[in-house]
């Protein structure tokens, strides 16, 4: 473990390099509003902050992460740009972290733009883990593995299931909720949906009524009901979303194997070259080519990438995905050879972030940091 | 705690816990003594010598438990886990008892047909935020435990709103969206509109003798707590 003077040098050494390559250092603060990163990591991201209530009734934190706070506070002043190349160097605040220390120290950049063309030749990706490779080189950590993962890919094999889109967009929303995505794949396997006998019930249990399947008699007779008891959800709403859980369903059998196939890719791991042929071979034990444009796009990325980095060690994972859970692309980390237990780099790409912290629907935002701690 | 020869139990000063606490004492023909009047906070009990009784509101027990001021005491299991940091680590629960029993449960407003479990509710907040950019509002005293299991069932597009009471017309004013409140027998949230989740029951709660762990206990006093504790169970 550094000593705190050898941590400030490095995170001085660090902002000269990024400075040198051309990034705008930016210094956020240390104390931020707590709602983005519930809003991002859900509630579960509370035990690792230090969150409290403020007298406003808002609550706010030590910042427990720099990709946030660095982008709002270049935001906050900047509303009209193309391309921002910005840095920081600092401390972050965690609890629970590596030797009970609550104060961790990052360095890293985060390449925002406001009006970025969505293309697939992933020139981006292969310049921020070059220059993170640089960063590392530049502190002489030469021997080093980089592990991938991109759940583009995962929500592209999503598309290809037989599963009621709502069921898609759910594992998407929990996929780095491992327990609870873990929860939700043995609930498909149980059987999802519900049929028209079990509607029909609903409706006599609940309402005491006999509407059959008929929208408009159960319509009929929720508009003689007190809007006041709908909340703030309209009929409409209610109907529609009641019909749309009685019109998806998966049997247990077809949630079995379902679950199967979605076990089987998520367990894809393997050097980024061999990628390819281990997408292949869990295509072509499917039938009739339906996860063909998760085959595609593996080998794509496979071959850009590797075309971009060069002869670096890099392993591929199908579920690898960080702990805090904005990433929407290619997501990584670096870890020291000499000891594997350290991750030196995390990073990806965050285009989502962005929009929910106010910027247009085409930014796109890609970065990583160092945990200087563990250089 | 300085004196070492007294064991110091808490008991809920007012209320059903209290009465159905006096019941049970008088069960097991134990009664107070020494108490002056009825609103003395202060009592022993009748063939037990070493013990000293404080009455006190079933929340402060709470706080005089996890500051270690008193050896035992008599509260709700959800009073413990919403109000005591790190609970497993500073009491245990030594004697269960059949009174003073609750759920604590998320419920919906009933006319919400297509919400019957925590992952409609993920999905219909989540849809809420994508749609107005508002989060689900959950009206609730016990902030604590209703993050804690909304975390674990996923559902993590909401925000709670304190509601110290007449939680369950919470929904219907405006306050909230859905509630998390404490039920007896689920009539009261019946005759409010509201309907309990199929899964969304978070806490089986009821009176428990609680033991502060930490404090400083000597052979004397586990023996006079263990003799009372087998006296009542």
């Amino acid at each position: 473990m550094p000593n705190s003077q050898s941590i400030q040098d490095l995170n001085n050494k660090f902002k000269e390099f990024f400075l040198l390559e051309g990034f705008e250092y930016i210094e956020p603060p240390l104390v931020v509003k707590s709602d983005i990163y519930f809003e991002t990591s859900g509630e579960q991201i509370r035990k690792d902050m230090f969150s409290v209530a403020s007298t406003q009734e808002t609550e706010m934190c030590l910042r427990p992460d720099l990709t946030i706070p660095t982008c709002q506070t270049y935001l906050k002043n900047n509303q009209k740009f193309e391309q921002a190349k910005l840095c920081y160097s600092g401390p972050i605040f965690r609890s629970g972290s590596i030797n009970n220390s609550i104060e961790l120290n990052q360095s890293g950049v985060e390449i925002i733009k406001t009006n970025s063309t969505k293309d697939n030749n992933y020139e981006e990706e292969v310049k921020i883990i070059n220059l993170a490779i640089k960063t590392l080189k530049y502190v002489k950590k030469d021997s080093i593995e980089i592990n991938l993962g991109n759940i583009a890919i995962f929500i592209e094999f999503l598309n290809c299931l037989d599963l009621p889109q709502r069921w898609k967009d759910r594992l998407r929303r929990h996929f780095f909720r491992r327990d609870y995505f873990e929860s939700l794949l043995k609930r498909i396997e149980l059987g999802i949906g519900f049929n028209e006998t079990r509607k029909e019930d609903l409706l006599k249990t609940h309402l005491g009524i006999d509407a059959g399947t008929s929208d408009n008699i159960l319509k009929k007779y929720l508009v003689n009901i007190n809007p006041i008891e709908f909340g703030e959800r309209s009929i409409e709403d209610i109907i529609n979303r009641l019909n749309i859980k009685s019109e998806t369903i998966v049997s247990s059998e077809n949630g079995l194997k379902i679950v199967k196939i979605i076990r089987e890719f998520l367990s894809i791991d393997c050097r980024l070259e061999k990628l390819p042929d281990a997408v292949s071979n869990f295509t072509k034990q499917k039938v009739d080519n339906s996860f063909d444009s998760v085959a595609q796009m593996a080998l794509d990325f496979s071959n850009k990438i590797r075309l971009g980095i060069g002869n670096q060690d890099v392993n591929f994972k199908t579920d690898f995905g960080h702990s805090i859970e904005y990433y929407d692309g290619i997501m990584f980390e670096i870890k020291d050879k000499n000891n594997m237990n350290n991750k030196i780099v995390v990073g990806g790409r965050y285009d989502s972030l962005l929009i929910n912290l106010g910027l247009e629907n085409n930014a796109s935002a890609i970065g990583f940091a160092v945990n200087n701690n563990n250089i | 705690m300085n004196n070492e020869s007294t064991l110091k139990i808490a008991f809920p000063s007012k209320g059903r816990l209290r009465k159905d606490l006096e019941d049970l004492l008088a069960s097991k023909k134990i009664n107070f003594i020494d108490q002056g009047n009825d609103r003395n906070y202060i009592a022993k009990l009748s063939n037990h010598e070493g013990i000293l009784i404080y009455f006190m509101g079933a929340k402060e027990i709470v706080t005089q438990l996890a500051e270690g001021n008193i050896h035992l005491g008599v509260t709700g299991d959800d009073l413990i886990q919403e109000y005591m940091f790190d609970y497993e680590t500073k009491v245990s629960n030594e004697l269960v008892l059949n009174f003073g029993k609750a759920d604590l449960v998320v419920a919906v407003p009933k006319i919400w047909l297509d919400v019957s479990t925590m992952a409609d509710l993920d999905e219909i907040s989540h849809i809420k935020r994508i749609q107005t950019s508002k989060r689900l509002k959950v009206a609730t005293k016990y902030t604590n435990l209703t993050n804690r299991f909304f975390s674990k069932c996923g559902v993590t597009d909401y925000r709670t709103v304190n509601s110290s009471s007449s939680t369950e017309s919470a929904p219907f004013n405006g306050m909230s969206d859905i509630i998390v409140d404490i039920t007896s027998t689920g009539e009261t949230l019946k005759a409010n509109n509201l309907r309990i989740l199929d899964d969304g029951l978070i806490l089986n709660s009821s009176a428990n003798i609680f033991k502060y762990q930490t404090a400083n206990w000597n052979s004397n006093l586990e023996k006079i707590s263990e003799q009372f504790l087998a006296s009542v169970s």
